[in-house]
């Protein structure tokens, strides 16, 4: 937010207010006309769709073809400009090109050749089992320095690096950097200046954002403090085998939630209201082998869009988790922002020590050099983040979700049995 | 619009209904998705998930099982409803949630913090207050400037002025929006 901004944003949130905003002053209309087409169109599909006797719209929603999924829901992940808003990555609605144009509605993608489709069921379940270890088979990548100024691309440009990016992964495995080469340059550095290398920067840049290139399970423990919030997080998360679980609780505010993912779906489950939601999840990991500089681009209209983020999110490990892509990309896209202090140890790992300026202020934070694990952090607003108690590549226990006792729905709000 | 008005006029014709359904409360739904999702989504997943809203309105209206009176209670409940789905869809969370990348902590309640809920209540109205003391247009200005994001040229669009125009009362307004709040005491 620019200084001379206000903040209105507390008017949010209730219908009351909603209600005032519509009847006494101007609401956006630029797309109404476009919204009416949109909803008469959901409209009639859904009236088809019940006429046909098919009452899955929403699980076939989640069962569309890995490439479908990934270009339906427009395949781009939004970041605000670092100067206005926030950096949480969401999915983002665009212009697809004409031929992709129907997929929210589940239909398939007629561009892309069928073969497509296979290896989505195929690929990911060998790959992921032979290149995780430091053995010769590691699929290796040259670090990219990150470029100080961001490169305006199309939509359907950008479609296609995260097509590419998919079909490396699927074949080669997740590539990586040589860490070795890298550690070695950070743990000789004679000094900050030695230390702060373009180079250097990047590979920190990099090994955040690919984090879940370099272990194949982990499990720890994790604390947020943020904004009144205090919560503690015990996880676990195995990408060969395709199951997660998070368990966190607030006990300042009496929260208590977890997350499951397996076998191929998906519960969230609030144990205040004992209530939990659930939808079909993939059974399969979707990885992106991308170039450094792929991460962050601008489109046509100038706004900076992202990747979407690895299937991390699928399998239900939190944006907060240390190994998840949104913060390098709030905090560290900027090279000329932030600077790496020293080589420390913190909580058992190898680390990089990090200062730095963002929009919400000051920040220190600590980035695991084996693995890209955000290990520490804390900024200028009271937000505190540390994650302990890490094994990584050991055996992880596969929790499971028994729900007696529980009122569960789908993502509509039906009830399930 | 009552329900028996809206099947009436479908027994005509469905699309006229849905389209003064639409007409009627577009600014409605609008405004509740916009509240909803404005910290984690973009301009298009809104527009998305207000063409959602009203695609289930139209069905459930087309209902004739259902219901009676005046149709603003069913159309908020589902505009509400439908942005909270696409608030956790978006964010892969059913429950509160925050981040280090943004300030969505800020507006998360717990859910027994009636209190705390009711002056934020009681702040929002005064807030509101203030703003439409401003008078129109700058009143509308200020919203579509700073809670909808829209910038002076889409603000001018929206309401016939020119960008030229609404900057300078953009500026003039914001001014004495400030004044007004710091005389109120509020803090924002």
């Amino acid at each position: 937010m620019k200084k001379n901004d206000i903040d209105l944003s507390i008017l949010g949130t209730d219908k009351e207010t909603a209600g005032r905003l519509a009847d006494g002053f101007a609401v956006p209309e630029e797309g109404k006309e476009k919204i009416f087409r949109q909803s008469l169109k959901k409209y009639r599909q859904g009236a088809d769709t019940a006429a046909a006797g098919d009452s899955v719209q929403g699980v076939e929603r989640y069962r569309r073809p890995v490439w479908g999924r990934i270009a339906a829901a427009a395949a781009v992940v939004a970041l605000a400009a670092a100067g206005t808003g926030t950096g949480l990555l969401m999915l983002k609605g665009r212009s697809l090109p004409p031929a992709m144009s129907e997929l929210p509605g589940g239909e398939e993608v007629t561009e892309v050749p069928e073969e497509t489709e296979a290896p989505a069921t195929e690929a990911p379940t060998e790959a992921p089992t032979e290149a995780p270890t430091e053995a010769p088979t590691e699929y290796l990548r040259e670090l990219e320095i990150l470029s100080d100024t961001m490169r305006t691309i199309t939509d359907e440009d950008h479609i296609q690096i995260i097509y590419a990016g998919t079909e490396d992964y699927r074949q080669n495995g997740p590539a990586r950097l040589d860490r070795e080469k890298y550690i070695a340059k950070f743990r000789a550095a004679a000094d900050t200046e030695a230390l702060n290398t373009p180079e250097l920067k990047s590979y920190i840049y990099d090994i955040m954002l690919n984090s879940l290139h370099y272990f194949d399970t982990i499990s720890g423990h994790h604390i947020f403090i943020s904004a009144g919030n205090n919560i503690e997080t015990d996880f676990g998360f195995d990408q060969v085998n395709h199951y997660s679980w998070e368990e966190e609780k607030d006990e300042d505010r009496g929260f208590s939630w977890a997350v499951y993912n397996y076998d191929g779906t998906h519960y969230d489950v609030n144990n205040q209201s004992m209530a939990y939601e659930t939808f079909v999840s993939s059974e399969e990991s979707i990885g992106f082998n991308l170039g450094t500089n792929d991460w962050m681009m601008l489109n046509t209209a100038g706004e900076n869009v992202s990747s979407i983020q690895p299937d991390s999110s699928t399998l239900g490990i939190t944006s907060n988790t240390g190994f998840a892509p949104q913060l390098p990309q709030s905090h560290l896209h900027d090279l000329s922002a932030w600077q790496i202090l020293s080589v420390t140890e913190v909580n058992g790992m190898e680390c990089a020590e990090i200062e730095g300026d963002w929009w919400k202020g000051h920040y220190k934070l600590y980035v695991d050099l084996h693995h890209g694990f955000l290990m520490k952090y804390d900024n200028s607003d009271g937000d505190h983040y540390e994650l302990t108690d890490l094994r990584i590549d050991e055996p992880v226990e596969k929790k499971t979700f028994d729900p007696t006792g529980y009122s569960g729905t789908d993502i509509f709000g039906n009830p399930v049995q | 619009m009552t329900d028996s008005e809206y099947r009436s006029l479908a027994e005509k014709s469905p699309l006229k209904a849905q389209r003064a359904l639409f007409d009627e409360y577009y600014r409605y739904v609008y405004a509740i998705v916009f509240g909803r999702l404005r910290n984690n989504a973009s301009r298009e997943d809104i527009e998305e998930c207000v063409s959602d809203a009203f695609s289930e309105i139209y069905r459930c209206c087309g209902n004739s099982s259902g219901h009676d009176g005046e149709l603003r209670g069913i159309v908020g409940t589902i505009a509400d409803r439908t942005a909270i789905k696409a608030y956790h869809r978006l964010s892969s969370r059913i429950r509160p949630d925050s981040s280090i990348d943004d300030g969505s902590a800020d507006n998360i309640a717990a859910p027994d913090d009636v209190e705390s809920e009711t002056d934020r209540s009681l702040m929002r109205q005064k807030l509101l207050d203030c703003i439409a003391e401003l008078g129109e247009p700058d009143a509308s200005i200020i919203l579509l400037r700073y809670y909808y994001g829209r910038s002076s040229g889409e603000t001018a669009a929206e309401l016939g002025l020119t960008p030229a125009a609404v900057r300078k009362r953009c500026s003039r307004a914001a001014e004495k929006l400030r004044k007004r709040l710091s005389d109120e005491g509020i803090t924002i």
